[in-house]
C-alpha cells in the first residue's frame, strides 16, 4: 500500500475541518495549522496572518487544504477579511510554494457569486426569496450558459462568469482565487478552488435562501476528496460545489466533467413552507450577512 | 455643471496624463489631487500658500498635520499630499467630491530590510488592498456618486503567454487582424502577479460597492501606458524578478497617454445609470489582443493613436513622435 498523502488542513477547527477529520482522517495523513489546538491530529498553532509563524507547518506536506478564513461574525468585517482571508491566503500559498507543496485546495465560497441575487428582475433573487413561480416565469438572463440537457428556465452561472461577491468575505475569496491562479501559472503548483455552497452544522437549510445553494455535508466531503485525489496534471480550476437542488442556479457540471464529482443529495427533500415560517420567526438575523434593502426575505 | 473630481495618484504617469487632459476643461471638472507628491505637469505649488484642509471626517477628526498641506495649483485644483493607506486622509480628501478617479497604487514607504518581493507585497498590501478599500469606503461615507478604478490589463496577462495570443504579442502575426479572439473583460482572470491579483480585489470591491451601496464603479484595465508615450518601448512587467516583455508586445497593447486620458474622461461623463462596468484601455492597435470594442460601444471610446503609426518610422520622420497633447488643448 502506498503511504498516505500528507495533507495539511488550515482552519481545521471549523465545520468543514471537523467533517474532513471525521470522514477523511483514515485516508490521509492529516495535520493542522490552527490558532487553537485541534483534537486528534498534530497541530502547528499559528495565525495564517503571520507568514513566518506558519512556515514550519508546511514541511514535507503534499497537499494543503486551506479552509481558514474570517467567517462567523466577520463576514462583513473588512479588516478581518483583509487580514485573515486575503493576506492569510497569500501567506498560505507562499508558504506552500516555498515548501514545494504539490497542491493547494482552496476553500472559496458561493459568496463570490451571490451578488447576482441582488439586481432587480434577477431570477436568482426570486429563487433566494422562495418565489419559485416568479423565477419560472422570468425570461432567462443574458448572462451565463446552461449546459445541454438542463431544463431549468433560468440560465445557470458558472466560474466562467464574472464574480459578483455578496460580502467583504466574498470579495476576499475572489482575491484568493486570483492569487491562487497566479501561484499556479507562475510556479506550477496546482491550485484547486472550491466554491462551497451552504453547508450547515445541522446539515439542514435554516432559511429559504439556503435551498438553491445548499450543500450536503457528505457531498462537501466528497468534493474535498475529489480535489485532493485529482491528477497532478490538473494545475488550476474552480469548482462549484452545490447539491443537486432543483432551485440551484449555479452550474455544477464542470466538477463532474473534470474530477468526476456528482452530488448525491438535493435540497428538494426539505419543505420550503417550513423554512418560510422559520424565517418569519426571526431566524434571518442569525445566519448570513445583513441584506441590502431591496433583498427582502 | 462642474464635476468635482478627486484624482488619487495624480502625480503618477497616468495621473499626470489625466490631470493635463481634464485641466483643459476648467468649467467642466474641478480637480483635486491626492498623492504622495504633487503632480508633474501641473503648475508648482503657490509659494508658501496652503489652502485650508478639506472638511473633517464625520467622526470629527481633522486630518493629520502631514496630510493637510493642500497646495493651491495655479487655479487648477488642489493637491492633497497623503497616502491612500491612511483612511482619515482619504476620507477628508473625498468629502464633497462628485467622483473619484482612483489611480494611486503600489506606492508608499516599505521596510528597508525587505527583499524586493517582500517590499513589493508590502506596497501592494498597503496601497492596493488596504488603500483601495479606503477609497471605496470613504467614497461611500462621503456620498460620492462614481468611482473610476484603475485596474490593469495584467489581470488577464497569462492568456497572452499561450497560443494563439502568445504568437501575436511576439510579433508573429497571422495574415489578417481578427484571425484570433481578443481577451474580453468577462473572461476569468489570469493575473501576472500579486499586483494584478490586488487589482482583481479592487474590481471585486467595486462590484460590491456598486451592488450594495449604489455607487457607480467603472473599472479601467490600463494597458501599457508608458512615459516615452510610444509602443517602441518595452512593456514593463511590474513583478520583481520578471524581465521586461519584448517591444513586440507593446504593439499589441500600447495605450497612448491621451487615449488613456480620454477613457477616464468618458467614464466621468458616462450617464449615472451606468452602475458597473469594466473596460480595457488600448490605442487603435492593428494587432491588439485586448478587447477595446466594449469601451467603444458603451462609452464611445475613439482612440486617437495607433501603434502601427510608430512602426519603422523613418528617422526624423513625422510619425515617430506622438504629440503629448491632442485635441484636448484646442477645446474651449
Amino acid at each position: 500500500m502506498p503511504p498516505k498523502k500528507k495533507v495539511l488542513v488550515t482552519g481545521a477547527s471549523g465545520l468543514i475541518g471537523g467533517l474532513v477529520i471525521k470522514h477523511l482522517g483514515q485516508k490521509y495523513d492529516l495535520s493542522a495549522l490552527n490558532r487553537r489546538p485541534v483534537k486528534g491530529i498534530p497541530c502547528v498553532q499559528a495565525d495564517v496572518a503571520d507568514l513566518k509563524a506558519i512556515r514550519p507547518a508546511f514541511k514535507g506536506v503534499h497537499t494543503v487544504l486551506h479552509l481558514s478564513a474570517a467567517t462567523h461574525g466577520f463576514i462583513d468585517d473588512w479588516d478581518e477579511q483583509i487580514r485573515v482571508t486575503a493576506v492569510g491566503t497569500v501567506n498560505v500559498l507562499r508558504a506552500a510554494q516555498e515548501a514545494g507543496v504539490k497542491r493547494v485546495v482552496f476553500m472559496s465560497t458561493g459568496s463570490t457569486m451571490c451578488g447576482y441575487e441582488w439586481y432587480e428582475g434577477s431570477p436568482y433573487g426570486a429563487l433566494a426569496r422562495g418565489e419559485y413561480d416568479r423565477a419560472m416565469a422570468m425570461a432567462p438572463n443574458a448572462a451565463g450558459t446552461t449546459p445541454a440537457g438542463d431544463n431549468r428556465p433560468w440560465q445557470l452561472l458558472s466560474h466562467r462568469d464574472p464574480p459578483r461577491p455578496d460580502s467583504p468575505y466574498g470579495a476576499a475569496k475572489v482575491f484568493g482565487e486570483a492569487a491562487g491562479r497566479w501561484f499556479s501559472d507562475k510556479y506550477g503548483m496546482s491550485v484547486l478552488c472550491i466554491r462551497l455552497g451552504a453547508v450547515l452544522d445541522t446539515n439542514k437549510p435554516k432559511l429559504i435562501r439556503h435551498l438553491p445553494g445548499w450543500l450536503d455535508q457528505m457531498d462537501a466531503v466528497r468534493m474535498v476528496e475529489a480535489c485532493i485525489d485529482a491528477p497532478e496534471s490538473l494545475k488550476f480550476d474552480i469548482f462549484d460545489a452545490i447539491s443537486d437542488n432543483s432551485t440551484r442556479w449555479r452550474d455544477i457540471s464542470h466538477a463532474e466533467k473534470i474530477i468526476g464529482w456528482k452530488p448525491q443529495a438535493a435540497s428538494d427533500q426539505f419543505n420550503p413552507e417550513e423554512l418560510r415560517a422559520a424565517a418569519g420567526a426571526g431566524q434571518a438575523k442569525k445566519v448570513g450577512p445583513p441584506l441590502p434593502r431591496w433583498r427582502k426575505l | 455643471m462642474t464635476t468635482k473630481v478627486l484624482v488619487t495618484g495624480a502625480s503618477g504617469l497616468i495621473g499626470s496624463a489625466v490631470w493635463r487632459n481634464l485641466s483643459d476643461w476648467p468649467d467642466r471638472y474641478a480637480l483635486t489631487g491626492f498623492d504622495l507628491r504633487a503632480p508633474e505637469g501641473a503648475a508648482g505649488p503657490a509659494h508658501g500658500k496652503t489652502s485650508p484642509s478639506p472638511s473633517p471626517s464625520p467622526a470629527g477628526r481633522g486630518l493629520a498635520a502631514t496630510h493637510t498641506r493642500a497646495l493651491a495649483l495655479a487655479g487648477r485644483g488642489n493637491v492633497i499630499t497623503g497616502n491612500v493607506d491612511d483612511f482619515e486622509a482619504v476620507r477628508g480628501a473625498v468629502e464633497g467630491q462628485d467622483a473619484v478617479v482612483h489611480l494611486g497604487a503600489n506606492g508608499g514607504p516599505v521596510d528597508p530590510s525587505a527583499t524586493p518581493e517582500q517590499a513589493q507585497w508590502q506596497r501592494i498590501l498597503n496601497s492596493n488592498i488596504i488603500g483601495t478599500y479606503n477609497v471605496f469606503e470613504a467614497a461611500r461615507q462621503a456620498g460620492v456618486k462614481r468611482v473610476i478604478f484603475a485596474s490593469t490589463g495584467q489581470v488577464t496577462w497569462n492568456y497572452e503567454q499561450e497560443p494563439p495570443l502568445a504568437q501575436v504579442i511576439e510579433g508573429k502575426y497571422p495574415g489578417q487582424p481578427g484571425g484570433y479572439r481578443k481577451i474580453e473583460h468577462t473572461w476569468p482572470v489570469r493575473p501576472s502577479g500579486l499586483y494584478a491579483a490586488s487589482k482583481v480585489w479592487g474590481e471585486a470591491l467595486g462590484r460590491y460597492y456598486s451592488d450594495v451601496h449604489g455607487i457607480s464603479v467603472l473599472c479601467i484595465r490600463f494597458s501599457a501606458v508608458n512615459r516615452p508615450d510610444t509602443p517602441l518601448h518595452p512593456t514593463a512587467n511590474i513583478n520583481p524578478g520578471d524581465v521586461d516583455a519584448p517591444v513586440g508586445r507593446s504593439f499589441s497593447i500600447w495605450t497612448s497617454q491621451r487615449d488613456a486620458a480620454q477613457l477616464v474622461r468618458l467614464c466621468l461623463d458616462a450617464p449615472p445609470s451606468l452602475k458597473f462596468d469594466t473596460f480595457y484601455s488600448g490605442s487603435d492597435n492593428r494587432w491588439g489582443v485586448r478587447d477595446t470594442e466594449h469601451a467603444r460601444k458603451v462609452l464611445g471610446y475613439e482612440p486617437e493613436d495607433s501603434a502601427e503609426d510608430h512602426r519603422a518610422a523613418p528617422a526624423g520622420g513625422t510619425m515617430s513622435a506622438s504629440p503629448r497633447r491632442g485635441r484636448a488643448q484646442h477645446a474651449t
